[in-house]
């Protein structure tokens, strides 16, 4: 089906994709909408009851995406076997195009913080990251995607930019990048980074994903910040921004997430129909 | 800082709100790092107060929304998961709520609550092999009594003083019209159970709760048909458990 060829880490059909969420689990299982793939959230389906059994018939007819939120791969402390374990289960019954979690830590001392917390870019984190990721990738028998972050604060003690940190990690475990669009706006805007340039030494590294997502603006007091909530439409910047990552990389597989605020289905399809535009315009133009 | 005294900093900052050790790990810029630090702080607080709106979607209508966060955001800080599964978070949330002092002329609150966890677990639990007629009926009597079990992960029970299945069915609508029912207390044990794919609930007669409280660990058929005694209502309780696949087999 893909006449792009993407790197190892993803067999998704280079198209538009929803992230299916649970109010709209009963929809998608009758009425099955247009649309080539589906990414939900991993540890929702880490029940053994209803929730994996939706995913079995889903499966058949569309490739589905396990995007994990509470893995920690950024853990000093190393990852949580169970948790693992549950994970590689779920797996091994869905069979999903890709696998992901994020450039991110969320557990600590068995404390489980549910946030994407931000790990320093530093020798250290590096070495504990791949380490991490490599057990995942062990555990599950495929490589998966690791997501750059939103970040709204940086560690005094890194000591290289993030695309820097992601190629090293790409290189020393062999996982692939899930390039999220909105957050390379949202965090350069709150660094005051430029986003072309992130995008540009980015580029090379085997992405087999893109994700695209709404943020909003928050002001403190007459300073502002973007806080990445995939609660509003994909803002027009990112779109921009999108069309420039295309043009340097390539067609990828793009999934439309929207989370807080969910609105009706249609409007993720109709958000989902505006990112395959533009990959069908990507395409014609590699082609 | 190391990365374990790092994230060690970060744990004590989220739970106390005190960035006195984390802010000067943290670039300074038209923020100072505690003004970053709360973004995060924030999002951990109003994440996890969201997880347990949706696990507890009929206690937030009763309580209201702005209650209901402050009270979620206080049990995050005093209880946070243990487990990175969200549909697991909040087992403790209905003695909270039941315990709290402005609660207390509500106990129907913590009752629902403790519903409606009872339904999460129940959606959630694995599925296993259940005890079916027919193999009942394929069986000598001996081998009947030995056959190891337990109660379905999937079965839970509650007892309740409050109507809270009235109160749950009400509230499903968009619009919930609470003038029928009677709020007179009366105390019921409800079954909650995922025989297939939709949760079902119903009130156990004594003699029911009694069988499924007799194989709440691994047991023997036969030891908790002799709790009941050979009569209608070990029948009946055997009919329930065979329709609902209340009995794991090991």
């Amino acid at each position: 089906m893909n006449s792009v060829a993407l790197p190892s880490c993803s067999h998704l059909p280079v198209a538009s994709g929803i992230g299916l969420r649970a109010a709209h689990h009963e929809r998608v299982a009758t009425e099955r909408p247009g649309i080539a793939w589906l990414e939900v959230h991993t540890e929702n389906f880490l029940g053994g009851g209803a929730t994996p059994a939706l995913l079995e018939s889903l499966r058949g007819e569309y490739a589905i995406s396990l995007h994990g939120v509470g893995l920690s791969l950024g853990s000093a402390e190393g990852l949580d076997q169970d948790h693992l374990s549950r994970i590689a289960a779920l797996v091994r019954r869905v069979e999903p195009a890709a696998v992901s979690d994020h450039l991110s830590w969320s557990v600590t001392g068995g404390v489980y913080f549910n946030d994407l917390l931000p790990v320093p870019y530093d020798e250290e984190a590096l070495a504990a990251i791949a380490r991490n990721v490599m057990r995942f990738q062990e555990a599950i028998g495929r490589e998966v995607m690791v997501e750059n972050p939103s970040t709204y604060l940086r560690h005094a003690q890194s000591d290289r930019a993030e695309p820097q940190f992601l190629a090293e990690l790409c290189q020393r475990s062999g996982c692939g990048l899930l390039l999220d669009v909105n957050n390379v706006f949202v965090s350069a805007e709150n660094h005051g980074d430029d986003a072309r340039a992130y995008l540009a030494a980015i580029a090379p590294l085997p992405i087999g994903e893109i994700h695209l997502s709404g943020h909003h603006l928050r002001q403190i007091g007459n300073r502002s910040i973007r806080i990445d909530d995939h609660g509003s439409p994909v803002s027009d910047q990112v779109w921009a921004l999108y069309e420039q990552a295309l043009a340097l990389i390539g067609p990828r597989p793009t999934l439309v997430e929207w989370d807080s605020a969910l609105p009706p289905l249609e409007t993720l399809l109709a958000e989902a129909d505006k990112a395959q535009t533009r990959l069908d315009h990507a395409m014609r133009s590699t082609a | 800082m190391n990365l374990a005294e790092l994230q060690g900093a970060y744990r004590d900052y989220l739970l106390s709100g005190d960035s006195g050790r984390l802010a000067p790990a943290i670039v300074a810029d038209a923020f100072d790092g505690a003004e970053r630090l709360a973004i995060y702080r924030n999002n951990f607080l109003i994440g996890l107060g969201e997880a347990l709106k949706a696990n507890f979607p009929v206690t937030l209508q009763l309580v209201g929304r702005d209650y209901f966060e402050q009270a979620a955001w206080r049990f995050v800080l005093a209880h946070p998961p243990r487990q990175p599964c969200l549909f697991e978070y909040g087992a403790a949330f209905p003695d909270y709520l039941r315990d709290l002092p402005e609660l207390g002329a509500l106990p129907y609150v913590g009752e629902m609550a403790r519903f409606e966890f009872a339904r999460i677990a129940s959606y959630h639990a694995p599925v296993e092999r259940y005890l079916a007629a027919d193999a009942l009926a394929g069986l000598p009597a001996d081998q009947l009594e030995a056959l190891a079990i337990r109660r379905a992960r999937h079965a839970q029970i509650v007892s309740v003083s409050a109507p809270v299945v009235e109160l749950w069915m009400a509230h499903q609508a968009p619009e919930p019209d609470l003038s029928a029912i009677d709020m007179t207390a009366r105390s019921q044990v409800l079954l909650v159970c995922r025989p297939d794919q939709t949760v079902v609930v119903r009130e156990l007669a004594a003699s029911a709760l009694q069988f499924m409280s007799a194989a709440e660990h691994e047991t023997r058929l036969g030891n908790v048909a002799a709790r009941l005694g050979a009569d209608a209502a070990l029948a009946r309780a055997i009919a329930l458990a065979l329709e609902l696949r209340l009995l794991a087999i090991l």
